[in-house]
């Protein structure tokens, strides 16, 4: 019951933030707040439920970027629309790279490394292939104020927008986490073999995950495409990017609801603190934040939710 | 023995003899300027020249008596680091729109320039660039965005134009190009545009040889560059590999007539004179310049070195200007208001600049008149040798072969270590 009423409290309070915040800076920092939380939580339902860590995830994230923007500057297809088939590019892709990998059973860091392959392999081919930018990447043409092409002019919108789907896709995840699959995909997690032993089909489930992991994460691809309206194969594909994906959900608690949030609010606040105190040695403040998350990953093995558990 | 009444008066009248008019007169207001570069990350080196070169500007502009046409007001700088990522560089174009800034410097990098100026539109603050040359910036019909220097583009024609020029009237037999370049978007665009123009100069690309940014070794690459023949050997690439091209082909006495770049990653930069001495001497490279004939230019590059420790960049260089245009356009607008400030950017005319060419924008705000300059390393020294309106050298023409090179350089300086 309280918990419902702190939910309900913030969620009201996160609705209501830009009426009150009149600093374009604070909405900005909260909507790549929310932006890293969202991706995040794609990397979750794989990296977390299903315990596989990917270090690929920018792959899905550069095939949903890539996928609206192509459709939008060849064909004119809204980015509401290419958001969605991006979304579905994805999962045909993560199914054939988690069949390769499943397949044949690579595990742990194996795994992290095929995806990070899989993910250069892309990086590789955009930066090369003219018909989609090559190196130079996409631009998404500008029209205005155009609600209808997933563009605003005002901040705000894109807000309400990342909150949203950032929303959705939390409320997914909760409910994932009470269901068959969930639980199915947590036995494979802690253990393989003996969740196979069981009659799970630990592959089956693998792919479903990473299926599911790869869509979400794709759709947050394209919010950034429209929000930042320009994309290349870095940006896209690169491994920085894979291992910004997956940082959030680490230090806030993988596999867990709240994880990927509390992890992007934690590292978004520490970074912008960071930032305001120490101006005076340019990269100073990289260095403290670099030291924090250090801290936090040896002392804090489960993220920030598991010092919340411990109580 | 003084009462305390007296004492008052006295005091009282003392504060209004001495304190008094400094009170009246009016204070020399601030004008807050932003200014977005990548101080950290991977474009740090050149960032940080850019904020220098800025920072040496507006000292000179206040030392000088700050904006008269506002009463002599003086700029007042709020620098603020992108970390080299767009999503940074976002952000710190917030904090500048809410700190009220009048118009925004920077950002050095086209990646960020394409964020940074779709924010300045949004939020209608002037935005003037000081590098950034990908072609593309201004081209998406932003009216707040200006760039005085030089696109990609023009770079690359006005090169070649230089080149064809200058073997024309040198009389130099070249037909044949090889161009080796880095496979990400600065090296194979250049190599693209490249390909597509030296044939208008009667010259024909015999071989592309593309290459890793990163790759620990080029020998491979340089072998071919042999077997091709080539008479010009065209680097398009970052500064270690352009650097490596050099000394590999130096080792593996590959000759050639002449080796030209493009906004080349180690062309027309002192530091890689530093870094290869004698082996940088012939390189050509078409890049931003200064005007060598400029009568102040010599003590704008003293007051930076005495300043920094730095010798001459074109980044700082180019960041510098960009300070002096928006000084002038302030004058013009007469007032610190965003609005009047574009209209007054917009209208810029300037001739008499460091840069080697006048500013004056056209409706998407490109300086249509900036051009590029060819230069070529002579002992040491990066001299403007094309075109012949600011030439301070003649081309050294075809480049002297390597083995030539190295016995001179050994007989002329006996002292020195050639490793």
């Amino acid at each position: 019951m309280l918990r419902k009423a702190g939910l309900a409290a913030l969620l009201g309070a996160a609705v209501a933030a830009p009426a009150v915040i009149r600093s374009e800076y604070l909405i900005g920092t909260l909507i790549l707040i929310y932006f890293f939380a969202f991706v995040g939580q794609g990397w979750n339902v794989l990296g977390g439920y299903a315990g596989q860590f990917s270090f690929g995830h920018a792959l899905f994230f550069g095939i949903g970027a890539y996928t609206s923007s192509l459709a939008f500057i060849k064909w004119g297809v809204s980015p509401w629309l290419g958001m969605w088939l991006g979304a579905a590019v994805a999962v045909a892709v993560s199914v054939v790279t988690g069949h390769l990998s499943f397949r044949y059973g690579l595990r742990g860091a194996y795994f992290a490394l095929v995806m990070l392959a899989f993910a250069e392999i892309f990086r590789v081919a955009a930066t090369n292939w003219e018909w989609v930018g090559a190196s130079f990447g996409l631009l998404v043409p500008l029209r205005g104020n155009a609600p209808m092409l997933f563009q605003f002019a005002v901040k705000r919108w894109f807000y309400y927008v990342i909150l949203a789907m950032l929303l959705m896709a939390t409320a997914g995840v909760a409910r994932l986490q009470r269901s068959r699959l969930g639980y199915e995909m947590v036995a494979v997690r802690e253990n393989e073999a003996a969740a196979a032993a069981l009659g799970i089909d630990a592959y089956r489930v693998k792919l479903i995950a990473m299926a599911l992991s790869a869509g979400i994460t794709a759709l947050g691809g394209t919010f950034y495409a429209q929000y930042f309206s320009y994309v290349d194969p870095t940006i896209g594909f690169g491994s920085a990017n894979s291992i910004e994906i997956l940082l959030r959900p680490i230090i806030g608690g993988a596999g867990t609801i709240w994880g990927p949030l509390l992890g992007s609010v934690v590292l978004g606040v520490l970074g912008e603190i960071t930032r305001g105190f120490v101006k005076a040695y340019a990269g100073l403040h990289l260095v403290l934040y670099g030291v924090i998350l250090m801290v936090a990953v040896v002392f804090l093995p489960h993220g920030v939710m598991g010092l919340w558990r411990r109580h | 023995m003084t009462t305390r009444r007296q004492f008052l008066t006295i005091a009282t009248m003392a504060t209004t003899a001495l304190g008094g008019p400094r009170l009246l007169r009016a204070q020399p207001k601030e004008i807050l300027v932003g200014e977005t570069h990548p101080l950290t990350g991977g474009f740090a080196r050149e960032g940080n020249f850019g904020k220098q070169g800025i920072e040496l500007a507006v000292n000179e502009i206040n030392a000088a008596g700050g904006i008269k046409s506002m009463g002599g007001a003086r700029l007042k700088l709020m620098v603020l680091d992108n970390e080299s990522k767009p999503p940074v560089a976002i952000s710190t174009m917030e904090r500048l729109k809410d700190a009220g800034v009048v118009a925004v410097l920077g950002p050095y990098a086209s990646g960020l320039a394409f964020v940074t100026t779709q924010e300045a539109e949004k939020y209608r603050i002037p935005h003037l660039l000081d590098v950034a040359i990908a072609d593309q910036i201004t081209e998406r019909g932003f009216t707040y965005t200006f760039r005085f220097s030089p696109t990609a583009g023009m770079g690359a024609r006005q090169t070649v134009e230089y080149l064809g020029g200058l073997t024309r009237d040198m009389k130099l037999p070249f037909k044949r190009v090889v161009i080796i370049h880095e496979d990400g978007l600065f090296g194979k665009s250049t190599a693209d545009t490249l390909q597509r123009l030296l044939p208008t100069i009667g010259m024909e690309v015999v071989e592309r040889i593309p290459h890793n940014a990163g790759a620990p070794s080029l020998s491979n690459e340089v072998l071919k560059i042999k077997a091709a023949k080539a008479d010009v050997v065209i680097p398009s690439t970052y500064y270690p590999a352009h650097s490596l091209i050099i000394r590999t082909m130096a080792e593996q006495r590959v000759d050639t007539g002449a080796i030209v770049s493009v906004y080349g990653g180690a062309g027309s930069q002192y530091r890689f004179i530093k870094d290869v001495g004698k082996l940088a001497d012939h390189m050509l490279d078409g890049n931003h310049w200064y005007n060598p004939k400029h009568p102040r230019i010599k003590s704008v590059i003293a007051a930076f070195d005495k300043a920094y420790q730095q010798p001459f960049a074109y980044e700082w260089m180019l960041a510098y200007q960009s300070a002096w245009v928006l000084k002038d356009a302030l004058e013009r607008a007469g007032g610190a208001d965003r609005e009047r400030l574009r209209d007054a950017l917009a209208r810029t005319n300037l001739k008499d600049q460091i840069v080697p060419y006048p500013i004056v924008f056209d409706d998407h705000g490109q300086n249509t008149q900036a051009r590029a300059l060819l230069m070529q390393v002579q002992s040491g020294t990066i001299a403007v040798v094309y075109p012949s309106d600011v030439a301070e050298a003649k081309a050294i023409l075809p480049v002297p072969a390597w083995e030539k090179r190295m016995r001179l350089s050994r007989s002329s300086s006996p002292a020195s270590s050639t490793g």
